[in-house]
């Protein structure tokens, strides 16, 4: 998926107007779609797939939500660093959904 | 506290400090400001609930409750959970709550209350008897009641010095995990804890203007606020800095880091 097409999937338009409010600097927010896009390659889907997939409309349950779930913790084990670290880089993801009107759960710390 | 200033600083708290637990005596005093609470007929045994403490109830049932509670993260930071419940067994005791009111002079015949009042009148009316009637409206009464018991509960917890919030979830499941016979119905669910954001939360929620809510002589007619009490209010707390604070974005991200949630 090319840069421009990335960018301009619905799914991504709305995530990039959660950021918009968010006081985020440029930087930060080419970190974040860097991180969204890397995540896309490692479930081998589009943003607009992932939202579509994770839950039916029809039945309005979750459909996938173990599964992005699963690969979010996955992908936020991949980078060295601390469970901070390791859990901002999924909570990109999670807000993504979020943007998108999906939720995956959190991830807890051990003190919780 | 001052009554106003609780009133004021009264908000839906939704990040608190899982690592402090809330003081025997606090909870005890919320749960009072309930069970102290105007109901109707004085039938109060409609309303109770059940209270869960972190580190003293069963993780399983604390666990299993987060989880119908959709695993939201101030449900899972929170040290304490009441979970409000209308039993409507409770209205079999209306006749004798009604008597009693009589025997403590409370009701009086100066209103016309009498023994025999409740048996003749008032048992058999179902405007005032809501079981003898319509259930709808009987069920709808008791929600209302319970509500009540909830909003001083809520203000309670202000008052004593907590960040509290309610929140609700899969009912069914509340009730078979909690173990609720059929005729109990388990309504909000209160979170108490002490706050881990700012007690004002970023400032007091919008609101509709308040002669959008209130009418003068009837329905549709606005009733204007006095400017002069307003101000009143202002001083004495109860009317606050409307939210977002400026500061608010960095402390929604500050708590965010602590708690490892998202943006």
């Amino acid at each position: 998926m090319s840069g421009n097409a990335f960018t301009a999937s619905p799914a991504v338009q709305k995530y990039l107007a959660e950021l918009a409010g968010k006081g985020l600097n440029e930087a930060e927010r080419e970190e974040r779609l860097a991180t969204l896009a890397a995540f896309c390659d490692f479930v081998e889907r589009t943003p607009d797939q992932m939202v579509a997939e994770i839950f039916d409309v029809e039945t309005q349950k979750y459909r996938k939500r173990n599964f992005y779930s699963d690969r979010v913790k996955e992908f936020s084990a991949q980078i060295a660093g601390s469970w901070s670290a390791r859990t901002a880089r999924g909570n990109v993801i999670r807000s993504f959904f979020i943007a998108n009107g999906r939720r995956l759960p959190n991830e807890k710390p051990d003190w919780l | 506290m001052e009554f106003k200033q609780v009133v004021g600083n009264r908000r839906t708290i939704r990040y608190f400090k899982s690592w402090q637990p809330v003081e025997p005596a606090k909870i005890q005093t919320i749960l009072e400001a309930g069970r102290l609470q105007s109901q109707h007929g004085n039938a109060k045994l409609i309303r109770k609930a059940v209270v869960i403490e972190r580190g003293k109830t069963a993780d399983d049932i604390r666990n299993a409750l987060i989880e119908a509670m959709y695993n939201q993260p101030h449900v899972q930071q929170a040290p304490v959970f009441i979970v409000w419940a209308i039993d409507m067994s409770g209205w079999d005791g209306l006749r004798d709550a009604l008597k009693e009111l009589i025997e403590v002079r409370a009701l009086n015949s100066t209103h016309g209350w009498s023994k025999e009042f409740i048996e003749s009148a008032v048992i058999p009316n179902a405007d005032f008897n809501v079981m003898a009637g319509d259930h709808a409206f009987a069920e709808w009464l008791s929600a209302f009641e319970c509500g009540l018991a909830v909003g001083s509960a809520l203000l309670a917890a202000v008052d004593e010095g907590l960040g509290t919030a309610l929140v609700t979830g899969k009912r069914a499941e509340i009730r078979r995990i909690l173990e609720m016979p059929k005729f109990v119905t388990p309504t909000q669910v209160q979170l108490v804890g002490y706050p881990a954001e700012s007690p004002n939360a970023g400032g007091q929620r919008p609101s509709p203007p308040f002669e959008n809510l209130y009418f003068s002589g009837k329905w549709g007619v606005p009733l204007k606020p006095d400017t002069a009490v307003s101000a009143q209010l202002k001083a004495a707390g109860m009317l606050q800095e409307q939210a977002p604070a400026r500061w608010r974005a960095d402390e929604i991200r500050a708590l965010a880091q602590l708690f490892g949630l998202p943006e």
